[in-house]
């Protein structure tokens, strides 16, 4: 089967993206619509808001003429991270963004933006307490589960205190 | 849209990268489901400390008492790395060092540590815990009494990294040497104060299994002819990039045996020879115009054969960053090899004559030099 020259991407609200499938040659999830039967029309991303899907969009046209080799799992431990210039847009953006684009490249399956958007999230969440890393990341969908999970936790922590 | 809809691939992705141990315990107070994939990564490894009146299990940020042992024994399954202390003989102690030791994955242990103050029985107890670990990567051993016999567990081909050493005592024979290392093809060996069966034990190790050896470092071994040994490493090892040896039994070795080894081993970094007798110039001088690679070269005996005296070439020092010649005999004729470092950048180079009361005299020589040097007489 052959590539099409464009693949038209459908974001959660009907938006449509159409981009060279050049771009998106790092993407599993696209690589796979291709080879699977059916028709090619367009492909529709959900739980992707066109905004994160503009943003998934712009890195990987600035990647696309990228010559290193695809990866294969991101976290492969024999390919160390190296932060490229080019992503900085992804470094200073809002935390709610950030986690979006986390979910979205997960979707994508980009190996390389997802293990970008994870360093990123890896950075932020570092030397936080449980209560700011709570608060960092929308404090308002907790559910009770976890709210209960955290009473328990919180005596694990006293036991954890150093033994005489 | 909230950090808990992220699958759990990304998630453990994230966790990967912090792997600091401090923020994966308190991303495992976040919620349920993240206390349920980092307590893995937390109990990777753990440490156990063992003063006289105090163990301490150490799971990295927390130390746990282990009257709760019952509670968090079934965590043990997740270790893979284990780090033990000891440095007391409380029995009551060493029996709960036990307890644990028996509730580890031995099968899944990648690298282990142990560092030992006590006596004989102990270690020699300590070490039999992991006579069935099959995986391991690593095994590093420290010991401080006196031992009379060590028998190690049988290693299998997974042993990439061997270390034994007895710090500053007497020499240890190792019961099995050849049996537990009969499948091992390793990438870095350590011995210190280890007395071997057969001189050669460790030549034949090396030479039918040394062809993925990075780092040797040898200190006080007896049984082990120098001659032979620099020998089995030249033939056998390609990818050596560090070697260092100190005072091994009849460590006098001969010229064209340690020449050798600068031909042949070219990817050699890292140089280091203590104690060790019949180095000299004609070494220097192989170093200085073959071994390109290397960055530090450290060489120091009673009575070094170094003079220095027509050593012009040192073309191959150009990734050279720290020499040190200790113990020249015939200091005062090191100045050509003086000037010929002083041209060289980022190079710091120390030469010491030998303290021998004959040569006392050229330490004032040393030190004029330097001062003049420093003050910018000498070119």
């Amino acid at each position: 089967m052959s590539d099409p020259a464009n693949i038209t991407l459908v974001t959660m609200d009907g938006t449509t993206f159409t981009v060279p499938s050049a771009y998106l040659h790092r993407s599993k999830l696209v690589q796979d619509w291709l080879r699977s039967e059916g028709d090619k029309q367009a492909m529709e991303v959900k739980h992707v808001t066109p905004f994160v899907l503009q943003g998934v969009l712009n890195f990987c046209e600035i990647h696309a003429e990228d010559t290193s080799e695809p990866l294969a799992d991101p976290a492969d431990p024999t390919k160390p991270f190296e932060a490229d210039p080019r992503d900085d847009a992804f470094r200073g953006m809002p935390d709610d963004q950030l986690l979006q684009f986390t979910m979205a490249a997960d979707i994508l399956q980009i190996p390389e933006l997802v293990r970008l958007t994870a360093q990123e999230m890896a950075s932020r969440i570092d030397g936080k307490s449980p209560d700011q890393i709570r608060a960092m990341f929308n404090p308002d969908d907790l559910a009770e589960e976890d709210v209960d999970s955290d009473n328990e936790m919180g005596e694990v922590g006293e036991e954890g205190a150093i033994s005489k | 849209m909230c950090i808990y809809t992220l699958s759990n691939e990304v998630l453990l992705l994230i966790f990967d990268i912090l792997y600091d141990q401090k923020s994966l315990a308190d991303c495992s107070r976040v919620c349920r489901s993240w206390y349920t994939l980092t307590t893995p990564l937390i109990w990777n490894q753990i440490e156990i400390e063992m003063v006289e009146t105090m163990m301490t299990i150490t799971v990295d940020c927390n130390a746990i008492k282990f009257s709760k042992f019952h509670e968090w024994k079934s965590l043990l399954e997740f270790t893979r790395d284990v780090d033990i202390k000891i440095y007391g003989d409380d029995p009551q102690e060493i029996s709960n060092v036990d307890s644990i030791l028996k509730c580890l994955p031995m099968d899944e242990l990648k690298h282990v540590r142990i560092l030992s103050e006590i006596p004989y029985l102990s270690i020699y107890r300590t070490i039999e815990f992991f006579f069935g670990a099959n995986n391991l990567i690593s095994f590093n051993l420290f010991y401080l009494m006196e031992s009379p016999r060590i028998t190690l567990p049988t290693f299998s081909r997974s042993l990439q990294y061997l270390r034994i050493r007895h710090i500053y005592s007497t020499y240890t024979p190792i019961d099995n040497f050849k049996s537990a290392l009969a499948n091992v093809v390793p990438r870095a060996i350590d011995f210190g104060y280890i007395r071997f069966d057969n001189s050669s034990d460790l030549c034949s190790l090396i030479n039918d299994r040394g062809q993925h050896l990075q780092s040797i470092h040898l200190t006080q071994c007896r049984n082990c002819p120098i001659d032979d040994l620099i020998d089995a490493i030249s033939n056998s090892c390609p990818k050596l990039s560090s070697i260092s040896i100190t005072a091994l039994d009849s460590s006098r070795t001969n010229r064209r045996t340690i020449c050798q080894l600068i031909d042949k081993c070219t990817r050699l970094t890292k140089i280091s020879f203590y104690d060790i007798g019949g180095i000299d110039d004609y070494f220097l001088r192989s170093c200085a115009s073959k071994a390109y690679n290397l960055q530090e070269l450290r060489i120091s005996s009673d009575n070094l054969a170094i003079t220095g005296d027509d050593v012009n070439d040192i073309s191959a020092f150009i990734n050279l960053q720290c020499l040190e010649l200790e113990g020249v005999r015939q200091w005062s004729k090191t100045t050509t090899l003086l000037e010929r470092l002083s041209e060289q950048q980022n190079l710091q180079y120390h030469i010491y004559p030998s303290i021998n009361p004959n040569t006392i005299s050229c330490w004032t020589d040393m030190y004029s030099m330097q001062l003049s040097k420093y003050l910018g007489l000498i070119n």
